[in-house]
């Protein structure tokens, strides 16, 4: 893949902090003091930087919600409700904390913070850009993969801890749905790691850009010896389709695991009793709500790093090249696609300008975006992950248990299984 | 076989069911009112709330007779034409705005009529009763017949 992977250490943080240090006389000679001081406030942008996605992620979801069945969303509170998002927060934190009586006290409280660490603990592998990755650790998907599974520990715990045979319930539906669909992300996680050998998430970022080199400075550019496919080298659209058909699997079941829907039949809020967090009311509930939209971006964040290039730009490439044959093919499938979907509905020649005018501020924005650091390309696409689940959110009702079920065993396994031999034949016969 | 057409009508279906909403996303205009700011256009004949002329009622009764809930309260003095509307109560949380009051109102007096105004809401029942009444006619006022013409009384105040 990346030959410069292969031979040559990648910076962590701490590293760039020491570099960073050796500038200044008293802190270069206390580095491990600074270097802690520095990962908590690393530590803090990251917490701070998910509370704030989740308040605008909910502000979002009550707007593209509104606008879907068109309705114009929260609306009164600043311009166009953009204060609804803090609005929102200070509600939750006037309610009252209830505790049932005959709750196991302990266990109430703990699973709460178990539920949130998990959570946010899986952010310390998360490659944001190529210095930024709080620690790159050789197992990181695995990491992410385990310790992501701990929200379930503290979903079972919420469930008991409350004595509300609902709550456990909903609790169990809960494990049940999530520790099936494990199985279809693993398969799909499987299928890159095997094809780079390595699970650290910013060696799969980098193989996914062998153009890129590291300097003598220490800073990754363009080698200018390997051919530079720019996007063709992400590994959605490597040995196609095989890996695209992965990173959908990866995506439906990412939906199952972070309980959205369609897949919300933990929850259920229209038909079932609320699930593991019935009990929970005020902040508590707040933070339950912060969990489940951080598990939203974690696996939009894991999808991004596999399969869409990491913190890698959206760029232009060579057109000679057969993988950008490949790619832009699909490009051009995409938009036969979409133009087929469009004729299918009269749409006024007033409505085509209106969409010809949101492509071109699109374009413009997408070509701004283009000098915008590598943070911003990792933090936008996993946007675009999560404004998909949205989207598909209210589109799609909910299937029963035994549809979720079959969806997970008969369909997303079956395929993942397929893909992964056919891409493992694929790179040992013909690399 | 059977299995392969599932899971492709699955994803076809899905992937339709998106173009569907992500078309009302960003093309289909929002159908929002903006209510309080912004009143919705009415119909010609919306009927709204009932309003009695009480100068041009003759205290008739037809309406108060008409009416199938009996949400109309009236009480006259007199008889003919002083006849005197000393009360007249609508108890709009009975009317059901079905009109036939104002359809029983005498074409030579259409004194009841239905308003465009909607907004109704009070805090306590009470409050939706219209009270249009005049209250007990006053005694020392000589009825409109048996008054002097007002031309010849100014006339006789020039002179004297």
């Amino acid at each position: 893949m990346n030959p410069a992977l292969t031979s040559q250490h990648i910076p962590s943080l701490k590293e760039h902090f020491d570099w960073l240090f050796s500038y200044v006389p008293f802190v270069a000679n206390h580095s491990h003091l600074f270097g802690a001081i520095l990962l908590l406030v690393v530590a803090l942008i990251v917490l701070l930087g998910v509370a704030t996605y989740v308040m605008a992620g909910v502000y979002l979801e009550r707007k593209i919600a509104a606008h879907i069945q068109d309705r114009v969303g929260p609306f009164r509170v600043g311009w166009h409700g953009i204060l609804q998002l803090l609005v929102d927060g200070v509600k939750l934190a006037l309610k009252e904390d209830l505790c049932p009586a005959a709750a196991d006290k302990p266990l109430y409280v703990i699973a709460l913070g178990v539920v949130l660490c998990s959570a946010f603990a899986t952010f310390v592998v998360m490659p944001f850009s190529w210095a930024f990755t709080v620690a790159d650790m050789d197992i990181g998907v695995l990491y992410v993969v385990s310790i992501g599974t701990g929200v379930l520990v503290g979903v079972v715990m919420a469930g008991w801890g409350s004595n509300n045979k609902w709550s456990l319930l909903g609790a169990m539906r809960s494990v049940a749905v999530v520790i099936s669909y494990e199985i279809p992300i693993g398969l799909c996680l499987i299928v890159v790691t095997m094809l780079i050998g390595s699970l650290s998430t910013q060696r799969i970022v980098l193989s996914q850009a062998p153009y890129l080199m590291l300097s003598e400075a220490g800073r990754w550019i363009v080698n200018p010896e390997v051919s530079n496919w720019g996007m063709a080298h992400w590994f959605a659209f490597r040995y196609p389709p095989f890996l695209l058909i992965a990173a959908s699997c990866f995506f439906v079941a990412a939906l199952a695991e972070s309980n959205r829907t369609p897949f919300d039949l933990q929850e259920a809020e229209s038909e079932l009793v609320a699930g593991f967090h019935t009990e929970y009311s005020g902040l508590r509930w707040a933070y339950f709500m912060l969990a489940e939209y951080a598990d939203m971006l974690i696996l939009s964040m894991l999808s991004t790093t596999l399969f869409w290039g990491g913190w890698l730009p959206l760029q232009c490439m060579n057109f000679h090249t057969p993988d950008a044959f490949v790619f832009w093919g699909m490009v051009l499938v995409l938009i036969g696609y979409l133009a087929w979907l469009w004729t299918r509905w009269y749409i006024p020649m007033g409505e085509w300008m209106l969409i010809f005018v949101q492509a071109a501020i699109i374009g413009v924005l997408a070509l701004l975006l283009y000098f915008l650091p590598s943070v911003t390309w990792f933090i936008l696409k996993a946007l675009a992950h999560v404004f998909v689940m949205i989207w598909l959110r209210w589109t799609l009702p909910r299937p029963r248990i035994d549809q979720l079920m079959y969806l997970c065993w008969k369909v997303l396994i079956p395929i993942g299984f397929a893909n992964f031999l056919l891409v493992g034949f694929w790179h040992v016969y013909f690399p | 076989m059977q299995y392969i057409r599932d899971v492709w009508l699955g994803l076809k279906t899905c992937l339709l069911g998106m173009g569907i909403t992500i078309r009302h996303l960003f093309v289909e205009k929002n159908i929002t009112q903006f209510y309080p700011e912004e009143k919705p256009k009415l119909p010609t004949r919306f009927r709204g709330v009932l309003h009695c002329d009480i100068e041009k009622c003759g205290g008739c009764s037809l309406c108060a007779r008409a009416c199938p809930v009996g949400c109309i309260t009236m009480a006259t003095e007199g008889k003919g034409k002083d006849r005197w509307v000393t009360q007249y109560d609508i108890d709009l949380s009975k009317c059901m705005w079905c009109e036939l009051c104002v359809e029983a109102c005498p074409d030579s007096k259409r004194s009841l009529v239905m308003t465009r105004e909607y907004e109704i809401s009070v805090y306590n029942q009470e409050d939706l009763v219209l009270h249009f009444g005049r209250g007990p006619k006053p005694k020392d006022v000589p009825s409109a017949d048996v008054l002097p013409d007002p031309a010849c009384v100014a006339a006789d105040r020039a002179t004297s």
